[in-house]
């Protein structure tokens, strides 16, 4: 038997402007939660590399011998502690050469009196090493540990405030979708009103109208996230090759988790079920109204 | 005989206007035939309005099949509904549907859809002169055409109240005879048929109790005597 479609509402006109403004906060919503991710990316990558390392900076004496006697007592106390699996001397030459990488060749660092640091790492469960960072306190007490994580915390202020910022503009986009698919299911409705009026009187049940509505904002609201988060990976894919001309280290730097690229590929489906719930609910809400 | 309708003081307003129709009460047996006349702007569309379940009342009580339409769950009105065939005036035909799947639309709508009932829907078509028709758009039928394919819409499921809007009003006068002749026979095997008509000729032709309806209020709830009165060759 043939299919009877009394709300063929693909063809009408306030339907087929939905996916070109959903696109656009598609694009807007995946670029946010693009920079979200990145940056939660970035903090646990830092987290990682701290974790289990410790830095401690011995400050140079008026004489090689004594600042060499502090060093070998450092070393000495922190081999003996059950928490370290191993402390060295990070090298002049080392030092040098992580510096020049922020201050460049321009400057002679052999000019500073550079303080010599040590390089410990923890053995796994030992926390952030507070035991073995007083048992080389009682050693060589003038010994300074450079605490990662307290300077962490601090850039952690910095980070909530580009995570709220991008969760922020997320939120808008939603907001701006939502308050889109609403305004575009009452134009609809508007618009196909005469026969939604014909189809109550006739016994339709309020789903069935409501279905036709959904079924439309679904596939509109589908092609607009897919056209906003194909114009958001265009964008991605335009600032990588940017930072790699800059650096190449930066991209790597920047790149987005692999766990990261899910809750981005999920933005169209997202926007898709979003506009049917909501075209759903005006709908069932108009159709209230009728009788 | 059992009421399948009965109205007890009904009032209807749209939004915050004045009422347009104030304390209707009459009663409609099963199996009846009824004319609804009035003059223009009597109320007689809002009286269908309320007898199709297009509205609810504002005030009063209308009770169809027994049920008071004001007190059931929403849900449950579209059950009622299906139990009632609709001619508008104004055909109302869904304007891309062929004539064909104008027709079926009741029995999509009721989830009955076969092979046996498209069957059944091309035979009520040809025989309301549309065999031929049955592809082709509204747009493209005459308006006694449409009309007979809205005809065909409203009596597909069979329905206990047959609810019909100025039925023959577009139609030529053989066209319009077999109408009646069909609601006729729909009347003769059980279902409640409701006519609005200005037309005192088809009253005349086809005699049954009309209910008067005067500025929203009814002035004569259907003894066919007193609805007849001033009409010439009225039937006992």
């Amino acid at each position: 038997m043939r299919r009877v479609r009394p709300l063929p509402l693909g063809r009408s006109g306030p339907n087929r402007l939905m996916p070109v403004i959903l696109a656009p906060m598609a694009y807007i919503a995946t670029l946010a939660l693009a920079g979200f991710l990145v940056v939660q990316g970035l903090v646990a990558d830092w987290r990682a590399g701290m974790d289990g390392v410790l830095t401690v900076e011995i400050p140079a004496a008026a004489d090689i011998p004594t600042t060499q006697a502090r060093v070998s007592a450092a070393l000495a106390a922190l081999g003996a502690h059950p928490d370290v699996a191993s402390a060295e001397v990070i090298t002049a030459e080392r030092a040098d050469r992580m510096l020049q990488d922020w201050v460049g060749d321009a400057v002679d660092l052999s000019a500073f009196p550079l303080p010599i640091l040590l390089d410990i790492r923890l053995v796994p469960g030992a926390g952030e090493g507070e035991a073995a960072v007083q048992a080389l306190l009682q050693a060589v007490p003038e010994a300074e540990p450079i605490r990662a994580e307290a300077w962490l915390e601090e850039l952690r202020g910095l980070v909530d405030v580009i995570e709220l910022a991008a969760l922020g503009v997320l939120a808008l986009a939603v907001a701006a979708a939502v308050a889109t698919v609403i305004a575009v299911s009452a134009a609809n409705f508007t618009a196909w009103r005469s026969v939604v009026e014909l189809l109550h009187v006739m016994g339709a049940e309020d789903r069935f109208v409501a279905g036709a509505f959904q079924r439309a904002a679904l596939r509109q609201a589908g092609l607009g996230g897919l056209v906003g988060v194909g114009l958001a990976a265009a964008t991605g894919l335009a600032v990588a090759w940017s930072l790699g001309r800059v650096d190449p280290l930066l991209v790597d730097q920047f790149a987005l988790p692999a766990w990261a690229w899910w809750p981005l590929a999920l933005v169209p489906v997202g926007t898709a079920l979003l506009a049917m719930v909501t075209a759903r609910l005006t709908v069932l809400l108009a159709l209230r109204r009728l009788t | 005989m059992e009421p399948i309708i009965e109205f007890s003081n009904v009032g209807l307003r749209y939004g915050m206007g004045p009422e347009v129709l104030q304390d209707v009460t009459f009663r409609i047996d099963r199996g009846a035939f009824r004319y609804i006349k009035g003059p223009s702007g009597a109320g007689k569309s809002s009286l269908l309005r309320l007898l199709s379940l297009g509205r609810l009342p504002s005030r009063g009580e209308v009770r169809l099949f027994g049920t008071d339409v004001r007190r059931i769950r929403r849900s449950a009105l579209p059950g009622l509904r299906r139990r009632i065939g609709v001619v508008f005036q104004d055909f109302r035909l869904i304007g891309h549907l062929t004539a064909i799947e104008n027709v079926l639309l009741p029995l999509h709508l009721a989830g009955i859809e076969s092979h046996r009932n498209e069957a059944h829907v091309r035979e009520l078509l040809e025989w309301v002169g549309l065999g031929k028709r049955m592809d082709a758009k509204p747009s493209t039928l005459s308006g006694g055409e449409q009309q007979r394919v809205a005809i065909a819409r409203a009596v597909i499921l069979n329905p206990e109240i047959l609810v019909a809007d100025e039925p023959t009003g577009s139609v030529d006068d053989a066209i319009g005879r077999r109408l009646v002749h069909l609601f006729e026979q729909m009347n003769a095997i059980g279902t409640t048929v409701i006519v609005a008509t200005h037309s005192e000729d088809l009253i005349r032709r086809t005699p049954h109790d009309v209910l008067m309806l005067d500025h929203g209020r009814v002035t004569d709830p259907g003894a066919r005597v007193a609805g007849l009165e001033g009409l010439e060759g009225s039937a006992p």
